[in-house]
């Protein structure tokens, strides 16, 4: 993405670029929130107090299980799909349009490719969680995090060497998600405690 | 000499964003799950997000 968004955000005004594909994000993230939110409020209907039984339980157990995944500790295939935000986007729909709607996908977290397992219980535990309010807290702050990370990329390229900015977040792919899996793991801990 | 500091920055604005959320969650709508879990999967979707800059 930040090889895509980089070279673009020269061409119009960057700092606007940028904030749009923040809005982006945040969209994306609230409605996917708004949409599991809404259905765990009827799975709550249907099963009650069950359902914070069912959240203590399955949403530690599926975090050991993406953590053991990201850690590298279970060899097993990867649960996500191929599909990549378009990069025709700026093109078909207009130049900022365009860079909205990179964000609202990537906001979405779930239609674009899963690089890191964890990422999985982002949505399972919206939709868990049988709350509108707190769904929406946990994917809009995904959605938010993953434009800013964007962001915080293009910001730190000199020059408009993308392609070096791209190729140096991909040689720390692999220490992101033993991080994103030991914060997994302690997550999962904190859950089961409370 | 400024791109630290702009990179710390929006760091921090995301880390705010988050607490934010957790905090306006865990306050105001006292959630059926609890305080600490939602506290924690805010900061869980901050790190996965943060995380996750050059996956298109």
């Amino acid at each position: 993405m930040v090889g895509q968004i980089g070279p673009l955000v020269q061409v119009g005004r960057k700092k606007t670029a940028l904030a749009v594909h923040v809005l982006g994000g945040i969209a994306g993230g609230a409605t996917i929130g708004l949409l599991l939110g809404f259905g765990g409020e009827l799975l709550r209907a249907a099963l009650g107090d069950t359902l914070d039984t069912v959240f203590v339980v399955v949403v530690p157990a599926a975090l050991l299980y993406t953590a053991s995944v990201d850690l590298g500790l279970l060899k097993v295939p990867h649960l996500t799909w191929v599909r990549q935000t378009p990069g025709s986007w700026p093109c078909s729909m207009g130049h900022y349009p365009g860079i909205f709607g990179w964000g609202f996908d990537l906001g979405l977290g779930v239609t674009t490719r899963i690089p890191y397992q964890s990422t999985l219980i982002v949505p399972l535990a919206a939709f868990l969680s049988g709350d509108l309010a707190t769904a929406v807290a946990i994917t809009t702050t995904y959605g938010a995090a993953r434009a800013l990370a964007v962001v915080a990329a293009v910001e730190s390229v000199p020059g408009d060497d993308y392609g070096a900015a791209c190729d140096a977040i991909q040689e720390r792919v692999v220490p992101l998600k033993r991080l994103v899996g030991a914060t997994a793991l302690v997550i999962a801990a904190l859950i089961m405690i409370s | 000499m400024a791109r630290p500091a702009h990179l710390g920055g929006l760091l921090a604005l995301a880390g705010v964003f988050g607490l934010v959320a957790a905090a306006l969650v865990g306050s105001a709508a006292e959630p059926p799950v609890g305080t600490l879990p939602v506290f924690v999967l805010v900061s869980l979707s901050l790190v996965v997000g943060l995380s996750t800059a050059a996956s298109p």
